[in-house]
């Protein structure tokens, strides 16, 4: 007779086994190939930077454009990649749902893992970049800013994790799921103060909750931005009934994304 | 111990239900072999994936209490660009096994030279059979299961797996698709028939044998 583990001792020993052949199958297995997990996102973040302080040199608030544009766009690459990397780790790891151990959620959650650290590393790494071209990336209120960051990547995860079980089920689900991130990016107000808009407009950006994840973190570096605009609840409610949601559907359809190979 | 707690399994094709398992109940005992029979497109293999997890069943519970192993020779785990090496090393990390012993094993087993550290993809279906033949043998299951697959290669190698697999026979138990009725005597001690969605249990394997020749006409 074999020592037997409990469940999650085996769970996270799968987890662990899956987040090292995604990273080592992905990108190579040479440490430039694993820097690109980080630098894909990166330079993404770079290039949208530099695209907006080339032709715009006046923003709405603040004196710094750096951290204006900056503010912006790190939460939708934060949200992004996480949101669209996640999509894709049912369908390119399900051979793995042959080995007995392995379920559909260690397959979400291992990706998860990846991506995640590849975000805290862009966020360090962006710090640091602005920091070297003498901006001051410390915001006023480091907790909110903190809090905003975290709670983006929590959003890209859940997002990710929901479109991930779609995926699995359904290969439509592909170009929603990408549509769906281009129009929340589009009308979160990455390159914009959402409160020089229309009010029916500024109404319908509300529901997009990376908009509050940009109003948190500019909330973080600007006095007094964000009110009427900004909504904690929402932004958290919205990743955690997504989440919620993407756990029942794999739950209730498991046996399904297992042999959809 | 497997135990199968009221279990239906069906797949829609075009509109028709296809019932595998119809409602069925049954204990695999720990310490038994078992051999099932039925004609073709009976569920066989089927049944074989809902033992080992890897597929669910439509309602119903099956409970494991033992290791158990993927089909033998299932090469699906494997990574094309990945070298042998390193699937071997994964394959070590989900089951909790010694990677450098497994290597060591998988390496010696498959002879397959410095092709274990060649990606996948640049396997011949030969190459391939023999390092998932090695890992199924490398990693220590209570309980194998076999689809049909027993042995791989040439004449020499599949003695070299029978050999092996005799071995483990030893200290595990198996769990046998096959319609080499000489293959299931000689391995299994208790026959199951699985026909029409029903499963049945026989103690003796020679009975069994006798109802898959009778369905099988």
């Amino acid at each position: 007779m074999l020592a037997k583990d409990s469940p999650i001792v085996i769970q996270a020993r799968v987890i662990m086994a899956i987040v090292l052949r995604d990273m080592h199958s992905r990108y190579g297995r040479t440490f430039f190939g694993t820097l690109i997990i980080i630098a894909w996102p990166l330079s993404h973040l770079m290039m949208l930077m530099l695209a907006f302080l080339i032709t715009r040199r006046i923003v709405p608030i603040g004196t710094d454009p750096a951290i204006f544009v900056g503010t912006g766009v790190l939460p939708y690459i934060l949200f992004f990649y996480p949101g669209r990397m996640i999509l894709f780790s049912i369908a390119q790891n399900k051979s793995l749902l042959g080995l007995p151990p392995v379920e559909p959620t260690d397959l979400i959650i291992a990706r998860c893992i990846v991506e995640i650290n590849a975000a805290f590393w862009v966020t360090a790494i962006f710090g640091l970049i602005l920091y070297l071209f003498g901006v001051n990336p410390l915001p006023h209120r480091p907790v909110d800013a903190i809090m905003a960051i975290l709670a983006t990547i929590y959003l890209g995860f859940a997002l990710g994790f929901f479109g991930a079980v779609m995926y699995g089920l359904v290969r439509a689900w592909l170009a929603i799921h990408f549509l769906g991130l281009i129009g929340m990016y589009l009308s979160s107000g990455v390159f914009i103060v959402p409160t020089s808009l229309p009010e029916k407009l500024r109404d319908l950006m509300w529901f997009n909750p990376l908009m509050h994840s940009v109003e948190w973190l500019r909330s973080a570096y600007f006095d007094s931005y964000g009110y009427g605009m900004l909504n904690v609840g929402y932004l958290l409610g919205y990743a955690t009934v997504t989440l919620f949601l993407a756990l029942v559907i794999e739950r209730a359809t498991r046996g399904r994304l297992m042999i959809e190979h | 111990m497997i135990k199968f707690d009221d279990v239906l399994k069906f797949y829609q094709i075009r509109g028709h239900r296809k019932v595998v398992l119809n409602h069925v109940s049954i204990m695999l005992q720990a310490g038994s072999s078992y051999g099932i029979l039925g004609v073709n497109g009976s569920g066989k293999s089927t049944f074989v994936r809902l033992i080992a997890g890897s597929e669910l069943p439509n309602s119903g519970r099956i409970q494991r209490t033992i290791r158990v192993s993927w089909p033998l020779g299932f090469a699906g785990g494997l990574h094309p660009s990945l070298t042998g090496r390193e699937n071997v090393k994964f394959l070590s990390r989900v089951y909790g096994e010694n990677a450098r012993k497994v290597i060591d094993f998988v390496e010696d087993f498959s002879e397959i030279g410095p092709y274990l550290d060649a990606p996948v993809r640049t396997y011949s279906s030969g190459m391939l059979a023999r390092v998932a033949f090695g890992l199924s043998m490398a990693i220590n299951f209570e309980c194998y299961l076999i689809d049909e697959v027993m042995a791989v290669g040439d004449s020499r190698f599949q003695q070299r797996c029978r050999t092996e697999f005799m071995k483990r026979k030893a200290y595990s138990d198996l769990i046998m698709v096959s319609h080499d009725v000489t293959s299931v005597r000689e391995y299994c001690d208790h026959g199951l028939v699985l026909t029409d969605g029903n499963l049945h249990y026989f103690h003796d394997v020679d009975d069994a044998i006798e109802l898959y020749k009778r369905i099988n006409i």
